[in-house]
């Protein structure tokens, strides 16, 4: 067995296939000790996939893992653990009602008893290794999801790891925020240890890492590119596949259009009874897509609950098409030529027992596939299955249970559903999270086409490139208040920071 | 060797009902655990079981004869659970609807020619208000409805206990708590030679038909399985989740109340104490047993049916405690619910570099 001393682990013909597809297809991924790899792709390309490999949480079909020069068996994160190796998800696994104290020795204590305060000196000292500042004493629902995150980290660094892998972490921080982890990536690397950086970010793999690899279907097509060397529009090509079809431009804007939806002095609880939309009032006129931007949790997600009909409204007025429709029901809103793309696609936008074609006309069924009380169902599959194609839905069946398809597929799917009742207002939350580039690029022209026609978008969206490529306005959303408008041409780092004033 | 569980790539009807034959088989020598406890050999005890349910005429014919309030009671059910509406009233429901009945037929004073169709709609109606009230905390106070129909049927008992040791205590009977028989004119013909009403039958088979068109075909349909799938996708989609609960409820409280009226009237002419026993609990097994689907529930209630007659004919002829059928349900249905994951998932073993998936 050849000692290749300086790569920390090596994965080898790594094969892994769930029911539906095949995840993994023979991937070979090396990352040296001492450096920052990053392993981009698109959506769905396989890199978390690869990696809750590496950690554990996923068995592979075919293929070995080499850590350190040995062949090693990870049958569980805690032998991964053992190992040297740790990784910070995309989705915490923090207990919100203890502090970040009792997280951590949930996660570090092997012991009967636990030693708090001999925790609490060892975090601190990491804390200021590596320029991670956290407040023990906090509870967790209290932290921001940056915050969330550091803890996160703190956790995994605690145990010594070698190797530590963070999922899409900027998903969930402003551009300041990045910034502050990446240079604690790059403490981290200096005493030795070696980071993985899964990311479908361009400019984070070139801007933040040493070496990269592109994942695209389950294979690799480019393995440790150095950035320096690497042309931007050749990491594109690599991670597509494809050029990309549509550029969106904010030009053909008619400024002063009809007001089509007018939310004037807005207030809205959220579930825990504290106000999460504090006094938002704005307009969105026909013929435009009105970005809203921010980091998660500051609002957003209540606002469109509001504006939908699925959450009260304590104060303030909402006029869709100068109707007043504060506190109505989401029917009759959906009547006014509503569509609603929700941000969570499990809770609101699919029925998981019911087939695809069954939830593909959940909002027009009424109207368009029904004679009398019976339903058509011929009707209905047809106009499935054009859409199925038309946005390449992945589906053994229009049939299937609808529980069967990815989430990029089950948001494709919910995202053909509400353009095709030609909506005269659409508001969208993150309709193209979990989308590979070309998805995402095809929502994007129907929302310009939507716009072409006449029709108003309203975007809620945390990805803030997206927001700015298509907006015409947009507006920043920060702890439940509206806090600037920016009209066309801002550039990223001014919406940046505007998603950041007041920030501690 | 290495055992997983995978999710299935597809569902298909045939792995539905063989997972569930494969849970009733598999709970039989758990059961015949319990007959060895007793000393009765378990095979002789399911062979008695079997031929005193379908094995004979007569048995045959009991065994419809409590497929009858079993079926209305369980398709009913079938309608409130695909919504996730969990009425486990159908037993009050079903004791008001034979309440209701009594008095129409006793003391409504109504002319012969109406009697019959009236104390239907009497039973249907009562039933029917009463799975309103659940309904209605449930959807404007998010009460749980398992909890308040459980109550419920406790309440509806002490209400027939009342009337018929009470002012409805008939004036023939010696003391015994029941009324007296209704007049012959209200009371529901039966199939010469069994104790089969038509009316209960008919009824049985059109509420079938009509609720498995409705389930599948309708718009009806379509909004109660996406309430019972996700219900806030289904407000989200602008369907009354509050109108939905509420009408599977009025409709399985209904067809509990007709099973009610159809043992006061049909079966013993009277209205007792102990009406039923515990029919509107048992119909929930062939609810799930059959999926969740009217055909397949009228089967399932079929076969729970047979095996009550059977369980029946070994009490005396084994000198079995009666309470023994309630546990044989009670297993069954636990095996049942438990193999639910199976319709879903696989079991992997990977013994060796091979693979077998079941």
């Amino acid at each position: 067995m050849t000692n290749n001393s300086n790569y920390l682990v090596e994965m080898r013909g790594i094969v892994k296939r769930f029911p539906t597809v095949v995840a993994l297809n023979n991937v070979d991924f090396r990352v040296r000790q001492g450096e920052i790899h990053a392993l981009l792709g698109e959506n769905g390309a396989g890199k978390t996939t690869l990696m809750r490999i590496l950690y554990g949480m996923y068995k592979p079909d075919a293929g070995e893992i080499i850590v350190e020069g040995r062949r090693v068996i990870i049958g569980s994160p805690r032998d991964a653990l053992k190992m040297g190796i740790g990784m910070v998800h995309q989705h915490f696994m923090l207990v919100d009602k203890l502090t970040v104290l009792e997280n951590i020795a949930l996660f570090v204590e092997e012991g009967f008893r636990i030693g708090f305060d001999r925790i609490r000196s060892r975090v601190e000292e990491l804390s200021k290794t590596y320029g991670l500042k956290i407040d023990l004493d906090a509870k967790i629902w209290q932290l921001s999801a940056g915050e969330q995150q550091k803890v996160e980290i703190v956790k995994t660094l605690y145990r010594n790891v070698k190797l530590l892998i963070l999922d899409e972490p900027t998903s969930v921080l402003t551009p300041v925020e990045s910034e502050e982890l990446f240079k604690s990536l790059r403490k981290m690397v200096e005493t030795g240890k070696s980071i993985i950086l899964i990311t479908h970010r361009l400019n984070e793999a070139l801007m933040a890492s040493d070496s990269i690899t592109v994942l695209r279907k389950g294979r690799v097509v480019a393995a440790e590119v150095k950035p320096r060397e690497a042309s931007r529009l050749d990491l594109v090509n690599m991670i597509v596949g494809r050029p990309l079809e549509f550029r969106p431009s904010v030009d053909s804007f008619k400024k002063n259009g009809k007001p089509v939806l007018e939310v004037e002095n807005l207030r809205v609880l959220d579930d825990r009874g504290l106000v999460a939309v504090k006094d938002v009032s704005f307009i969105l006129r026909e013929g435009e897509i009105l970005g809203v931007a921010g980091v998660a949790g500051n609002g957003q997600r209540e606002l469109v609950e509001a504006l939908t009909g699925l959450r009260k409204v304590e104060k303030g007025i909402v006029k869709i098409m100068g109707v007043n429709i504060t506190n109505a029901s989401p029917k009759n809103i959906i009547r006014l030529g509503v569509a609603h793309i929700p941000e969570d696609r499990f809770r609101y936008g699919v029925a998981p027992d019911l087939s695809v074609a069954e939830n593909m006309v959940m909002k027009l069924y009424g109207e368009k596939f029904s004679r009398k009380i019976f339903i058509d169902s011929e009707a209905i599959r047809k106009e499935t299955e054009k859409l199925v194609q038309e946005f390449e839905i992945v589906t053994p069946s229009v049939n299937a249970p609808v529980s069967l398809l990815s989430g990029g597929n089950i948001q494709k799917l919910i995202v053909a559903r509400e353009l095709s009742i030609n909506p005269k207002i659409l508001i969208a939350s993150n309709p193209t999270s979990g989308l590979d580039v070309a998805s995402t690029n095809y929502v994007h022209w129907v929302f310009h086409r939507l716009r072409e026609a006449g029709g108003s978008v309203l975007l809620v969206s945390e990805d803030l490139d997206e927001v700015l490529a298509l907006s015409n306005r947009i507006l920043v959303m920060k702890e439940g208040k509206i806090v600037r408008e920016f009209g066309e041409g801002a550039s990223i780092s001014e919406v940046g920071l505007a998603m950041t004033v007041g920030a501690a | 060797m290495e055992i997983r569980l995978e999710r299935r790539p597809t569902v298909s009807r045939r792995i539905n009902i063989s997972v569930r034959i494969l849970a009733i088989l598999f709970s039989l020598p758990f059961i015949g655990l319990l007959f060895a406890a007793y000393g009765v050999n378990p095979v002789d005890a399911y062979l008695r079981i079997f031929t005193g349910g379908f094995g004979s005429l007569y048995g045959f014919s009991e065994t419809i004869v409590k497929t009858l309030p079993i079926g209305l009671c369980a398709v009913g059910l079938t309608f409130a659970y695909k919504a996730r509406v969990l009425n486990i009233g159908a037993e009050g429901q079903l004791i008001m609807g034979s309440i209701a009945a009594t008095w129409v037929a006793l003391y409504s004073g109504l002319p012969q020619s109406v009697i019959t169709i009236i104390m239907l709609l009497a039973g249907f109606t009562i039933g029917a208000l009463w799975a309103l009230l659940p309904a209605v905390l449930k959807s404007e106070l998010n009460i749980n409805e398992v909890i308040v129909t459980l109550m419920m049927n406790y309440i509806s008992l002490k209400l027939l206990d009342y009337a018929v040791t009470g002012p409805w205590r008939g004036l023939t009977q010696w003391g015994f708590p029941q009324t007296d028989p209704f007049p012959s004119y209200a009371r529901f013909p039966v199939i010469g030679g069994t104790r089969i009403q038509y009316y209960t039958l008919a009824l049985l088979l059109v509420s079938t038909l009509i609720l498995y068109v409705l389930m599948k075909r309708t718009k009806i349909g379509y909004e109660i399985r996406i309430v019972g799938s996700n219900p806030e996708a289904a407000k989200y989609a602008g369907i009354s989740v509050n109108r939905n609960i509420l009408l599977v409820m009025l409709v399985s409280g209904g067809l509990a109340g007709i099973a009610g009226v159809g043992e006061a009237a049909g079966i013993h002419g009277r209205l007792i104490r102990g009406i039923s026993p515990g029919y509107g609990y048992t119909a929930i097994i062939p609810a799930w047993l059959g999926g969740l689907d009217p055909l397949g529930t009228i089967v399932a209630s079929f076969f729970i049916s047979g095996l009550m007659v059977g369980s029946d004919a070994i009490q005396v002829s084994l000198r079995l405690p009666s309470s023994l059928v309630y546990v044989f349900n009670g297993v069954i249905l636990l095996f049942i619910v438990s193999s639910e994951v199976l319709a879903r998932y696989r079991i992997l073993f990977k013994i060796g570099g091979r693979k077998i998936w079941i």
